[in-house]
């Protein structure tokens, strides 16, 4: 996605004012900061402190009976930014699905480590653009210190950021908690991009992620969960018949895949999500169950980015 | 039985192998991010309700095949071997024809040299229908090995063959042997310079199959022999009379002027058979009638009035001429020649013999001479009698059969005063006469022929000791004169005095005489060897190939591969 296309996106969102809605505690408020603004004309009950006389004169319309109405006031930032800490899953699971014509040198990458990335520079452009910050932060393994990214010139530096944090695949590593706790303070956003596909020796992690974001709800951070849901079209490759199923630490196991088997995996596979979908707000990108997909991966995600309600709010204006 | 017990086995397998995958599902590997969902669902049986399926050729199914394939074709093929060095059809035939005396015995019409020439024409006929490389290399043999032709054609062996002769002389079979193990020993030696390497040896002759044929003994060392040898007996059993030997009755020294005429009959004993002796002049001197005994034989004695040659033939002789006749150089001694080496020659003028040191009939010497090693008897005389008379005490010993002993009077001898000698524990001599002290008086040597006496005869002393002296010098001197081993009366033709003529004859032993013939194999039998060719067995390619097979599919199944 271009430059023009997330400013265009930005300039939307903040023409919208954002709905009140759990945990949509952060706003973009002018409050008391030594940090200027903007200029706003006098309206009664402002500070009468905050009137720049000289900037007043300058604009003053000469021999104007109303001439407190040609007062300028000086508007200030609030002291706490939105802070945006996008976390990437990394594990071997989100380096699926892969397209169908596998063997294929030139085969493009539809991965949910993909959309994954597309989505974390996406985000931090816009975020970075609209003043916030912006921490990138690998979900799982706790080798890389994170940086802290702010202020329109540094989108340039997300995409190799990007591919510092989300660049290796992690195997077995632990749930990335130490790092987290320095760089998601009070009123800052925790974005999850997972697929929430934890298996039998993973569920420990699991349990302290899942944890962990309760706590960061308690503590009035605004959680945010992407589900990057592969399912639909996993299961529309997978077809029915003899099949020899493997994946990412599970052995090889034979089954003939009919309409139940797949409708009891779904099944399953909602109700493992359930457990952490119920606790935070979150949006499900699933992808389309088309064998062409590899064709229309960038366009499929361009569509998901634009319609996407929950991440829109994130650069909406509160008032 | 264990090769069909083993094809069997396999050949079950690999159709055991394709039923299971003709009911056998297919299951398709596939890879997902959800699997770890799958895996609380039941797993499917691998062979679900039988039933047929599309037999898909996947590769680890053409890998699996292949392997029990190969085995199969292996098993089938246990005896089949690959040869490494191009194999070569050659035949080569060493042909030995027997060209002895015997060759020349009358078969009908044809004499056995015909027949076997005839032999040797058959087998180039038969080499000439082979489509191989064909060599020949042609010897003869009798009493010698000749080689007629080295390393040639079949055609070429006809013009040779053509102009063959038997020659007047004996058989010596082992010149067979030598060339059969010859031949045995060029065509296994690998840098062997034979122009002809041989596979075959034919044997052409009146001779039996002796029972060494093809024995294992003939081969080279320890190495197997391919070659084949071929023995034809082209004889068959003939009546035949022949003159076996012609010898002298007495010694050269006498003159009873008698001879011994030994005869032979073979096959079919005569009624009638006369031997004539004629003379120089060839004057028929004597007609004797031939009586024979059941066992085929007959001796005569025939005197003879003079010293000179004289020609005994026998009339009705038979198939084989050669032993029909024979020309003898009758002689006499009138004279006995000496090397007298004693001082002494009073007695050599008395006796009137002729001294030469180059052809003595005898030899006088002084005890201890030397000794030469010619065949010439040789008298020892010790250095004279004593006088007086023997010791109390002492004792003679004597051997009672010796000639030496003839006419001695031991109780005179016991009174003579005889210095003995003391012989070595290794001389030759051997005592006849000693005493109790060990000392021996007169010896003796069959070996050599020798003798030893203590002195000449002695003439002016005691009557006793001049009767003891005389006799024992004389009867040494007789008996030495009967061990002289005179010319003989005929000699017999030789590798290098072939031809018959004066005294020299043909009369080999046993070549008038026929044994059962026996042959052993057939000029048919000579066929194209394949030289001894380096060969690979075939089941060890296969199996090498099937374990290849089963190793990719292995690495293939342990990939999780699938095309």
């Amino acid at each position: 996605m271009s430059m023009s296309f997330l400013e265009q996106y930005r300039l939307r969102a903040r023409r919208h004012v954002r709905p009140h809605l759990v945990g949509g505690h952060i706003t973009r408020r002018m409050g008391q900061s030594l940090e200027f603004q903007e200029y706003a004309r006098y309206t009664i009950g402002d500070d009468v402190r905050h009137i720049d006389w000289r900037a007043s004169v300058r604009t003053m319309a000469k021999g104007s009976a109303n001439y407190w109405e040609d007062l300028l006031v000086r508007k200030f930032m609030a002291e706490e930014h939105l802070k945006l800490v996008v976390s990437i899953d990394t594990r071997e699971t989100m380096t699926w699905p892969r397209p169908l014509q596998s063997n294929s040198r030139s085969a493009v990458n539809i991965s949910k480590l993909q959309v994954a990335r597309w989505l974390a520079e996406a985000l931090s452009i816009v975020a970075l653009r609209a003043g916030d910050r912006v921490v990138l932060h690998p979900l799982f393994g706790t080798r890389l210190r994170l940086h802290e990214f702010r202020g329109t010139n540094d989108p340039l530096r997300i995409r190799p950021e990007i591919d510092r944090v989300a660049g290796k695949i992690t195997f077995n590593e632990q749930f990335n908690a130490s790092e987290l706790d320095r760089c998601l303070p009070p009123a800052s956003v925790w974005i999850i991009l997972t697929d929430f596909y934890f298996g039998h020796q993973e569920q420990g992690e699991a349990r302290r992620l899942l944890h962990r974001i309760k706590m960061a709800k308690d503590k009035m951070r605004w959680v945010i969960l992407v589900d990057l849901d592969s399912w639909r079209y996993e299961q529309f490759t997978l077809g029915r018949g003899a099949r020899a199923i493997f994946g990412p630490g599970t052995s090889e196991k034979r089954l003939v895949v009919t309409d139940d088997m797949i409708a009891s995996v779904g099944t399953m596979v909602n109700k493992h999500k359930h457990a952490f979908l119920s606790v935070a707000d979150h949006t499900i990108w699933s992808w389309d169950a088309r064998s062409d997909l590899h064709e229309h991966i960038a366009e499929f995600f361009k569509a998901r980015f634009v319609e996407d309600r929950l991440l829109q709010r994130l650069f909406m204006r509160d008032v | 039985m264990i090769i069909a017990i083993a094809t069997g086995v396999i050949g079950t397998t690999i159709a055991a192998l394709i039923v299971l995958y003709l009911t056998s599902p297919h299951y398709t590997q596939f890879p997902i991010s959800s699997a770890v969902f799958f895996q609380v669902e039941e797993r499917a049986p691998d062979i679900q309700v039988p039933r047929w399926r599309t037999l898909r050729l996947t590769w680890i199914f053409v890998l699996q095949c292949m392997t029990l394939v190969m085995l199969l074709i292996a098993a089938i093929c246990a005896k089949i071997a690959i040869d490494i060095k191009p194999q070569q059809e050659h035949v080569g035939v060493w042909i030995t024809l027997d060209t002895s005396a015997s060759m020349s015995t009358l078969e009908g019409s044809q004499t056995r040299i015909d027949l076997a020439c005839r032999q040797v024409e058959r087998l180039v006929t038969h080499l000439n229908k082979l489509d191989s490389d064909v060599c020949i290399d042609f010897y003869t043999f009798d009493l010698g090995e000749k080689n007629i032709q080295p390393n040639v054609s079949p055609d070429a062996v006809l013009d040779a063959v053509s102009g063959i002769q038997h020659r007047p002389l004996g058989t010596d079979v082992g010149l067979v042997r030598g060339l059969i193990e010859r031949s045995i020993k060029r065509s296994t030696e690998s840098n062997s310079d034979s122009s002809c390497p041989a596979t075959h040896v034919l044997v052409v002759t009146d001779m039996p199959a002796p029972v060494w044929i093809n024995e294992e003994s003939l081969s080279s060392g320890d190495v197997q022999t391919t070659t084949q040898t071929i023995w034809l007996d082209v004889a068959t059993q003939v009546d035949n009379v022949g003159i076996v030997n012609v010898q002298r009755t007495g010694t050269v020294f006498n003159t009873t002027g008698e001879i011994k005429v030994e005869l032979a009959a073979y096959g079919s004993i005569p009624l009638e058979t006369t031997l004539t002796v004629t003379d120089e002049r060839n004057d028929e001197m004597k007609l004797e009638n031939v009586n024979w005994d059941r066992l085929g034989r007959s001796s005569l004695l025939v005197s003879l009035p003079r010293v000179g040659h004289y020609t005994l033939a026998l009339s009705k002789g038979g198939a084989y001429s050669l032993d029909d006749q024979v020309t003898i150089a009758y002689d006499l001694v009138e004279q006995i020649r000496a090397d007298w080496q004693l001082e002494d020659k009073t007695l050599l003028d008395t006796l009137g013999w002729q001294p030469d040191a180059s052809d003595p009939h005898i030899r006088i010497i002084s005890y201890p001479g030397e000794l030469e090693s010619d065949d010439v008897p040789v008298l020892l005389v010790g250095s004279g009698y004593g006088q007086g008379s023997i010791e109390a005490g002492k004792e003679i010993r004597f051997f009672f059969e010796n000639p030496l002993l003839d006419g001695i009077n031991f109780d005179v001898a016991e009174r003579l005063d005889i210095q003995g000698i003391s012989l070595p524990e290794d001389d030759p001599l051997r005592s006849v006469l000693y005493d109790n002290g060990g000392l021996t008086w007169f010896a003796a040597s069959n070996v050599l022929p020798a003798a030893y006496v203590p002195g000449l005869p002695v003439s002016d002393s005691d009557e006793n000791l001049e009767a003891f002296s005389n006799t024992a010098f004389f009867n040494a001197l007789r008996w030495l004169l009967g061990e002289y081993t005179p010319a003989p009366l005929y000699t017999l033709t030789s590798s290098q005095h072939p031809t018959r003529e004066g005294n020299r004859s043909a009369l080999h032993p046993g070549e008038g005489y026929t044994y059962p013939p026996r042959s052993d194999g057939r000029i048919e039998d000579i066929q194209p060897l394949r030289a001894a060719a380096d060969t690979f067995p075939l089941w060890l390619i296969l199996i090498t190939l099937a374990t290849l097979f089963l190793t990719i599919e292995r690495i293939l199944t342990l990939s999780r591969w699938t095309l």
